[in-house]
């Protein structure tokens, strides 16, 4: 975290560029309470960087955070909506409370994370193992695929998992 | 300043730690054979970086999305994860970020039908545990000590022995253990909710969601709860339900929860949800049924092994239907006169 010496330069740049990076953000979301959210996320991240001193252009740093933190905003959004949209096509529905669906949320946000940049059929055979208990014969012929991808897909998967750094970009 | 992931070439991995992973992919195929677990052992014991190299992927592996497998699966929320999480993600979001967009129209980009829910237990979960069986797959193993532990189906177990402990700390399923006597070294079996030890030398042991089921089938055992000071012992012939901050007793069981272990199935009028209960780790579809059906009394003897067999038995002798989707979706509800 921040030492004191960084506290002030932190202060600096909040107050000189929080109102110019909410309305940056407002463009790009169309929505004031949610570019509020966003630029604090924002300078969370720029605490949590702890390199404020460094920053040259402070805009163009700012801008960089932002976009990321846009990005997962609406990775999350559609996320949930891919997982409401699955629930809504099961036979029957699932009763969840509101704790169970913040929990199932935020487990998808975090195997979403861990599995960031793999492609969509890598996940879905790996996931397919893990999560729904299928051998791989059974994965193959769900996808359309050799048993020889579904191998490859799954070790293309623990590979990342392994090397992955440790903290996933939250 | 902070990194903004894209994400950097795969970084090398050592030799050995391929190996492991090969190991893994193969292991975990769900096709596994004895001759695969053989040559793998083989391979474990055949270098001290092995053994290594394999316990920081399970470590590794478990730190990182075991929880979150773990979440999904407990609430039957794992086929709408898989589901949600291989849709191909919507470009535009990255795009719209890099580049400005006023508007923000989510498409809803999974297609629908045939997604399903699972209560199967978590393979990950199995990579890890020192025993594990599969769905329909009871096993027997003869512990170091010469214990006799027979796992249920779907289920996993570590164990972990010492010089002053025996200790078999349940993850998933069922297990009945036949103690081999060791004065030196009490025998344990840990489940969520809390201890069973050994007094006497035959019991089982069934992890429940948020409770745990204890049957004594010779001498006692003593339970001891996680979040309680309180033991309680428990005879022969009993059964009751260990949480995390009391017991239970079971009033006079009319279905023996350790029945399992012949793979045959008694019941005298017991309510069908409990039959269910009984097949589902023995099949992989996702069993169901109707509030009315689940109070049928159910009568007779039934092979686990061959749950649709069951299924079909009870149709044939109750008045009970049953409707498919698939093989993964049995849904069993009363047939209306």
């Amino acid at each position: 975290m921040s030492s004191p010496a960084a506290a002030a330069p932190i202060d600096a740049l909040y107050r000189e560029h929080r109102d110019w990076l909410q309305a940056w953000l407002r463009r790009r979301l169309g929505d004031g309470h949610t570019a509020a959210d966003l630029t604090q996320d924002t300078f969370v991240r720029v605490i949590m960087g702890g390199q404020v001193q460094a920053i040259r252009e402070p805009r163009a740093y700012l801008t960089t955070l932002a976009q990321r933190v846009l990005y997962n905003f609406w990775r999350r959004r559609e996320l949930e909506r891919a997982w409401l949209d699955a629930l809504a096509a099961q036979p029957e529905a699932l009763a969840a409370s509101p704790e169970t669906y913040a929990l199932v949320r935020e487990a998808i946000e975090t195997l979403d994370r861990w599995l960031d940049g793999l492609q969509p059929k890598v996940r879905e055979a790996f996931l397919l193992r893990q999560l729904e208990g299928l051998a791989y014969g059974d994965i193959a012929a769900r996808m359309g695929v050799s048993v020889t991808s579904v191998e490859r897909y799954v070790k293309q998967a623990i590979v990342h998992l392994y090397t992955c750094p440790a903290q996933p970009d939250a | 300043m902070p990194e903004v992931p894209g994400h950097a070439g795969a970084p090398l991995l050592d030799a050995v730690t391929e190996q492991a992973i090969d190991w893994l992919v193969r292991l975990d195929s769900g096709h596994d054979s004895d001759s695969d677990r053989q040559a793998f052992s083989a391979w474990l014991a055949a270098a001290p970086a092995h053994a290594a190299a394999w316990a920081t992927l399970q470590q590794r592996l478990s730190q990182r999305i075991a929880p979150a497998l773990t979440q999904l699966q407990t609430g039957g929320h794992a086929p709408t994860g898989v589901r949600a999480l291989s849709t191909p993600p919507d470009h535009r979001a990255r795009r719209r970020a890099l580049l400005g967009s006023a508007t923000v129209a989510l498409l809803g980009a999974a297609g629908g039908g045939g997604a399903l829910w699972a209560d199967r237990r978590a393979p990950l979960m199995a990579w890890s545990a020192d025993l594990h069986t599969g769905t329909a797959e009871r096993r027997r193993f003869v512990l170091d000590d010469g214990s006799d532990l027979l796992l249920n189906a779907r289920s996993a177990a570590d164990l972990h022995f010492s010089a002053t402990q025996r200790l078999v700390q349940l993850r998933a399923g069922a297990l009945i253990v036949k103690v081999a006597a060791d004065p030196q070294r009490p025998f344990v079996v840990q489940s969520a909710q809390g201890s069973v030890r050994a007094l006497g030398t035959r019991f089982m042991v069934r992890q429940d969601d948020a409770r745990t089921l204890v049957t004594v089938l010779e001498h006692s055992v003593r339970l001891t709860p996680r979040q309680e000071e309180a033991r309680i012992d428990l005879p022969e012939g009993r059964s009751a339900w260990m949480q995390a901050d009391r017991i239970e007793a079971v009033s006079a069981a009319r279905i023996d929860p350790s029945a399992w272990s012949t793979g045959v199935l008694e019941v005298h009028d017991q309510p069908l949800s409990e039959v269910l209960e009984a097949l589902r780790p023995y099949t992989p579809a996702i069993l169901r049924a109707s509030p009315e059906a689940a109070r049928v009394g159910v009568y007779g003897v039934y092979p686990l092994d061959r749950p649709m067999d069951v299924l079909q038995a009870l149709v044939d002798t109750l008045p009970l239907r049953v409707r498919r989707w698939g093989d993964w979706v049995v849904y069993v509800d009363v047939r209306s006169a």
